[in-house]
């Protein structure tokens, strides 16, 4: 356990996956009111007039959650987006990776993905499983604009931007007629959620 | 009430969204929720109801008659016509204008916060409700917010972060709250410090108040609607009890941080 300051605390990610009962499980810590995970890591945070402790046996119960059990495992969502590769790197993506935009386009609507967890916006799906062919890094520096459901890679993610703003992965498409993120339902997708995309026709 | 005239940001803030960070969303919120607490007691609301955030001037105009009240505990009853002013504080970075029963806004989570990505700033020309009463938001306190306003850059307390590259260095100098800074983040203004060569970090979740040195070497401070993960080193963190006179601090404040344990 390290400390995030007075209200919160953070560790190692626990080897679980079924993420969704490993955040109601943390959540329901006692003085704990919210919890974020990271491909690293896993944050608690306590409510403000709460000191910051977790007592040693709750971390240890995480232990029991880190085989699958498919009696209380939340089951996996599959997903299926439609998206359309007309990003504006997608050109450069295809010569930093020596390959036609026609086979970033095959290897990257082939594969299956899963989400490792969301960040850095509201709706913000980190998503696993990239071919490693695809591996290219971020922009030297972001761009002011990306715009709204843009697709896009950097390192071992894919991820599209749920919302207009700077941003500085590489651009490969658009996602089409997907809301991905409802100011009622919230994010649509969640940690654990398996990913296609289907190119458009 | 209408907005008139806004010159920097005004924003609808209440005690923010919590329970939503493994979303992505910032739980957001007043900047300084002791500032909101004291506008919305001086007007006889509840501790969270929302008011209108301030960085700068804004102008008011009446067009029934409500009562408002700032953080200062000014008081007034608007009549329909009548113009209020919330004039920029020397003292303060932000201010807060309360009104008699809350400041109607969509409830988006539990609050009414504005969060760029979800509705727009305030502008002129906006209508502004009230008596709504507070949202739905869980588990938020006031902090006690010791010694907020001016004078109060001495002594800010942080503990230092789990990646504490360049702690000490960062404790023992002085700091100016940046010009750059919003809602986001805070970028202090100060040395440039070093941080351990090719440490790329694996995203991290943060925390309001935590301290990441991005590779430039100026540290910037999360703020409410900062990002929920970042791949900054933390270098440290800033004591709950000492967030609210942090932020309260106007831009160009002197700050300097002390070690807390």
């Amino acid at each position: 356990m390290q400390r995030l300051g007075d209200g919160a605390l953070r560790m190692p990610r626990p080897k679980c996956d079924d993420v969704g009962a490993l955040l109601r499980v943390v959540r329901s810590w006692p003085g704990v009111v919210d919890a974020s995970i990271t491909e690293e890591w896993l944050a608690v945070y306590f409510a403000d007039d709460v000191e910051a402790h977790v007592e040693p046996s709750l971390i240890r119960s995480l232990d029991a959650l880190r085989v699958r059990d498919p009696r209380t495992r939340s089951p996996s969502r599959e997903i299926e987006i439609v998206v359309r590769y007309d990003g504006v790197d997608l050109e450069d993506v295809a010569r930093a990776c020596e390959m036609s935009v026609d086979r970033v386009i095959a290897l990257h609507s082939s594969a299956s993905y899963d989400v490792l967890f969301l960040g850095f916006m509201p709706g913000f799906a980190y998503l696993e499983g990239l071919p490693p062919e695809l591996e290219v890094s971020r922009l030297p520096s972001p761009r002011t604009h990306v715009p709204q459901n843009a697709l896009a890679i950097a390192g071992h993610y894919t991820g599209i931007y749920p919302f207009a703003s700077p941003g500085g992965w590489r651009l490969i498409g658009t996602a089409l007629d997907v809301v991905l993120f409802d100011s009622a339902r919230g994010a649509y997708l969640r940690a654990g959620d398996r990913v296609r995309f289907r190119q458009a026709r | 009430m209408i907005i008139k005239k806004i010159s920097g940001l005004a924003t609808v803030q209440d005690l923010g969204r919590v329970g939503y960070a493994s979303q992505g969303v910032p739980r957001g919120g007043a900047l300084c929720p002791v500032l909101l607490r004291r506008a919305n007691r001086a007007v006889g609301n509840e501790d969270g109801a929302a008011c209108i955030e301030v960085f700068g001037r804004l102008v008011v105009v009446a067009d029934a008659s409500v009562g408002i009240a700032t953080e200062r505990g000014e008081v007034a009853t608007l009549q329909s016509g009548e113009e209020y002013v919330v004039e920029p504080d020397a003292g303060l970075r932000v201010r807060y204008l309360a009104v008699g029963g809350g400041v109607a806004a969509p409830l988006v989570l539990g609050s009414r916060s504005t969060l760029v990505c979800f509705n727009d700033p305030l502008h002129a020309g906006s209508v502004i409700g009230a008596g709504v009463g507070v949202g739905a938001g869980v588990g938020v306190g006031v902090g006690v917010g010791v010694g907020v306003g001016a004078g109060a850059g001495a002594g800010v307390g942080v503990i230092a972060g789990p990646d504490a590259q360049g702690f000490d260095a960062f404790v023992s100098a002085t700091w100016r709250i940046g010009a750059a800074s919003n809602r986001m983040g805070t970028r202090l203004d100060g040395p440039t410090l070093a941080r351990a060569t090719g440490d790329v970090l694996p995203s991290s979740p943060t925390v309001i108040g935590a301290i990441q040195l991005p590779a430039g070497g100026s540290p910037i401070v999360i703020g409410p609607d900062g990002p929920t993960t970042g791949g900054y080193p933390i270098i440290a963190v800033i004591a709950r009890a000492h967030l609210d006179a942090f932020h309260a601090l106007p831009l160009g404040a002197s700050i300097a941080f002390t070690t807390q344990a």
